[in-house]
């Protein structure tokens, strides 16, 4: 076997192994360790992406059992896409936080425990990406919402303990949840592959109940509106790259896991009705998430609702994914085109208001006016991310947008359009206000740099990266055709 | 006449869990889950899962009632007497009892309608451990068809370890005294007692793969021994300094990944033990995994337990 | 009636009655057990409806559930130490009350 048939299992082994070697080493090497990981990660899920657009989707049989015995690993064009931005945002953030955990950060006891909790969720995000199973899926959902709790309580205020506090209960409601309808989907099928129960399936409350179970957990996981009051607390008051990842990469994996539900595991007509209602739940999202960020007065609450918002463009596929074949086509690349955007976009987001910030010493936006004259490259980077979430040409976000706009157009279900289009404009209504008050010509008292120029271009390259993003659409349109979402029975064993 | 003792072995355990939800004082709460958990063993032991209820009594009645008790003490500390009206809300609240019902009806309705025989994956399971020669099946399917799990389970634990140990303000986890219940009676007991969980966590790692048994349970016997040092006053020696500590915590992991590796250099995928060495391969990790899982479920305790009155340094 | 229904049956009251203490009861340490209860149904559910093989119980949920049993007393853990620490810096036992005042 060459080596790149063992490329998933190596993306999860790598960032395991650099998690427990950062928990003995000593403590000042953990940055260059964690770096190393991130370096190694980004080049197995370059070679991922390669070997999966050379061979196609492919299954990787853990222990050489083969499912349903063993637990198989699933490489195709959308978990590869995953993996590889999950490494892109992922190492940059890696970077970003050797210089924050730096200086007087670094005496704070918990701090310490940064690189590990981080490497850990790496791990976890990879694994989730990647897994075919579904009681493994709980598994990787339990280390996600563990590492993400424990550092969103870094700081040990009591704002971050009480928001951890929240976020941690809803784990667990969500953690038993899905358990229970994994229980369920076993009891009834008497399988955990998802590509057999895809073949196997048949019309049964049971196992329909189990799914929508999982799929309704999920939801808790990913923030959809109703299911978002513990976000904006937990990834407003986070340290700042973890806000970052929180927002990019975490919200993600349970809307990647989502995505493999109702599409790949559930036959067509499965589970009636569900699709409308993630449909209007996303449709709700986009419209209250943005009303609540015009209205936040700490600039990363407005970034954490801003997410809120836009985890609601994603469920917008549901509803067209069964308007036929070439519907379904635009708009699921139009919501992976969208996430690939948004992770980009809003962790250099997430990275620059956090060095502003703490350039500044608070967070209100009403005392940050004059920013963009001391620090032009971190409200150029906001003003990019700002165009990218607004959906302007030439940006990602512009081309997420058109697919699904087109896709709700072919459909015949205009509705859709309007919403994704209102919520554009109310995008542009809380960035200009945001901007507004950073390019206002007054003279601002900031604390000097630290030094490190990487806190101020990391985050202006992710930026950059999602406003540019549309010369990335025909590798992107290349990995969703390549993906068992679209090949629908999945790769079987 | 066995159905007749399960219904009421289950009704005792439902009547224990509200209790064990009871408003009258978090203490009584966590006292009830605690018995709830030793009922959930004994019928684990009818459900003809002996694995399970060892791991039930010794982490989700042990380990969790520990915890769970020390939690409930730390909260009394500043504020002695019943908790004020507010928290406790007496009484029964309509929409989550609607919710609840629902739940129930929903769930019980499924339950009953599934079909009275499912063979599961119970067949194809059987036969794959006969053919690896683990005679236990859940062991096999633990440890080998459904490692991975496994692998990543483990990662759960350490994952939790650090992530309580990141709620700490100060590194040293160690040589603590806690406030816990020396006293001579404690002491002689813990003496007398902690070489035979020894033996006994030695013994279940050897005995797993043929019968029940294995690296969780032995690590929750050894945890408990643990935690049992720990609240008779025993402080650690000197040199289980910081690295002593942390390496245990890992070297479970480490090994793990080591062995899931191993066979890629066969030419097998990631955990494909070669046959020969099976055997020998999953018994060395589990001797390792039970190191480890005993190390995180004691840090698990001590590194947010509630320092002794001397402030806790011994 | 089998056993099997009894203990699926029962596992089906256990989740609910969790859930119910999961949205009813204030108190975090409540709220950690309640979360706990719900485990324990989910597993009762599992291991109960495993028992309709014949022959042998199925291994498969047997499995599921010893992972299940470790990653919940992982999960009480980390939950006990959020809830002790932030008794500690707040004074607060619940999610409910005002909230301190804010440390940016």
């Amino acid at each position: 076997m060459s080596i790149a048939h063992h490329l998933p299992a190596l993306l999860v082994m790598t960032p395991l192994a650099g998690a427990s070697l950062t928990f003995v080493t000593e403590r000042r090497r953990d940055p260059v360790v964690a770096v190393l990981t991130g370096l190694t990660i980004l080049g197995l899920s370059i070679g991922l992406v390669v070997r999966v657009l050379a061979v196609g989707p492919f299954r990787y049989e853990i222990g050489g059992w083969g499912a349903p015995v063993g637990i198989d690993l699933v490489a195709d064009g959308a978990s590869a896409l995953f993996v590889l931005l999950s490494a892109v945002v992922g190492l940059a953030v890696t970077v970003y936080a050797t210089d924050y955990f730096r200086g007087p950060r670094a005496s704070v006891y918990g701090h310490g425990m940064f690189w590990t909790l981080w490497l850990f969720m790496w791990t976890s995000l990879n694994a989730l990406f990647l897994t075919g199973d579904i009681f493994n899926v709980y598994v990787c959902l339990e280390l996600v919402g563990i590492s993400a709790v424990a550092l969103v309580t870094l700081n040990g205020g009591s704002r971050a303990l009480r928001a951890g506090a929240r976020y941690l209960f809803s784990s667990m409601l969500a953690a038993m949840t899905y358990l229970l309808g994994v229980a369920i989907v076993y009891s009834a099928t008497g399988s955990l592959d998802m590509a057999i129960l895809r073949s196997t399936l048949v019309p049964d409350p049971a196992a329909a109940t189990g799914l929508s179970l999982m799929v309704a957990a999920l939801l808790l996981k990913t923030a959809l509106v109703p299911a978002h009051f513990w976000l904006p607390s937990a990834h407003g008051s986070a340290p700042s790259p973890v806000s970052a990842v929180l927002s990019a990469l975490v919200v993600k994996g349970s809307y990647y896991t989502i995505l493999r539900l109702m599409i790949s595991v559930a036959p067509p007509g499965f589970l009636p009705g569900v699709d409308i209602v993630l449909g209007v739940l996303g449709a709700t999202a986009i419209i209250w998430g943005s009303l609540q960020a015009l209205v936040q007065t700490r600039i990363k609450q407005l970034v954490a609702y801003s997410t809120v918002a836009q985890i609601g463009y994603l469920f917008i596929v549901f509803p067209l994914a069964r308007a036929g074949t070439d519907v379904f086509l635009l708009a699921l690349g139009g919501a992976l085109f969208h996430a690939i955007t948004h992770a980009l976009a809003k962790s250099g987001f997430f990275l620059a208001a956090g060095s502003l910030a703490s350039r500044f010493g608070y967070e209100r936006i009403d005392e940050m006016a004059g920013a963009a004259r001391s620090a032009p490259v971190l409200v150029m980077t906001l003003a990019l991310a700002g165009v990218t979430m607004m959906g302007l040409p030439p940006s990602g976000g512009f081309a997420a947008k058109w697919m699904l706009v087109s896709a709700a157009l072919s459909a015949g279900q205009w509705w859709w359009a309007l919403v994704l289009v209102t919520g554009g404009l109310l995008a542009a209504a809380y960035m200009f206000r945001l901007l507004g008050v950073l390019l206002r010509d007054s003279p601002a008292a900031l604390n000097p740099p630290s030094g490190a120029i990487r806190t101020e271009w990391v985050p202006l390259s992710l930026a950059a990266g999602a406003a540019l993003l549309v010369l990335a659409s025909p590798l992107v349109t290349e990995l969703v055709n390549a993906s068992v979402l679209v090949l629908g029975q999945g790769v079987t064993p | 006449m066995m159905l007749v003792f399960d219904i009421m072995l289950m009704a005792v355990i439902v009547w224990i869990a509200l209790g064990s939800l009871s408003p009258r004082g978090v203490y009584k709460s966590v006292v009830m889950f605690v018995v709830f958990g030793l009922f959930m063993a004994l019928g684990w032991v009818r459900l003809g899962a002996p694995d399970v209820a060892l791991a039930e009594a010794a982490i989700g009645a042990g380990v969790t009632g520990v915890i769970l008790l020390d939690a409930a003490g730390h909260l009394r500390q500043r504020t002695p007497g019943p908790i004020p009206e507010r928290h406790v809300r007496r009484g029964v609240a309509p929409l989550p009892l609607l919710a609840s019902v629902i739940v129930f009806f929903v769930l019980a309705l499924l339950v009953v309608n599934l079909p009275a025989e499912a063979d599961g994956l119970a067949p194809l399971m059987t036969a794959g451990a006969e053919d690896s020669g683990i005679k236990n099946v859940v062991t096999a399917v633990l440890l080998d068809f459904r490692g991975y799990d496994t692998l990543l389970e483990i990662a759960v634990l350490m994952l939790a370890t650090v992530a309580v140990f990141s709620l700490r303000d100060a590194p040293d986890i160690l040589g603590r005294r806690l406030a816990g219940f020396a006293g001579p009676l404690l002491g002689s007991f813990t003496r007398i007692v902690t070489p035979f969980m020894l033996l006994i966590a030695g013994h279940l790692v050897w005995i797993g793969s043929s019968e029940p048994g294995g690296a969780f349970q032995a690590g929750a016997v050894l945890g408990a021994a643990g935690i049992l040092l720990a609240l008779s006053g025993f402080a650690s020696p000197r040199w289980a300094g910081r690295r002593v500590v942390r390496l245990s915590l890992t070297v479970g992991l480490l090994v793990f990944i080591a062995i899931a590796l191993y066979p890629l250099f066969l030419g097998g995928t990631l955990l494909q033990y070669p046959d020969e060495t099976r055997k020998t391969l999953i018994l060395a990790m589990e001797t390792w995994l039970t190191l480890s899982i005993g190390a995180s479920l004691v840090s698990l305790f001590i590194a947010s337990a509630s320092p002794g009155p001397d402030g806790g340094i011994a | 009636m089998n056993h099997y229904l009894v203990y699926g049956l029962g596992g089906a009251l256990i989740f609910s009655i969790g859930v119910y203490g999961m949205l009813a009861r204030p108190h975090l340490l409540h709220k950690v057990v309640a979360a706990n209860l719900m485990g324990s149904g989910v597993f009762l559910i599992l291991i109960g409806l495993g028992n309709r093989a014949q022959g042998r119980p199925d291994p498969v949920p047997q499995a599921m559930v010893l992972t299940g049993i470790v990653v919940t007393v992982a999960l009480t853990a980390l939950g006990l130490a959020i809830v002790k620490r932030y008794y500690t810096v707040t004074g607060l036992t619940t999610l409910d009350d005002d909230p301190p005042e804010a440390d940016a």
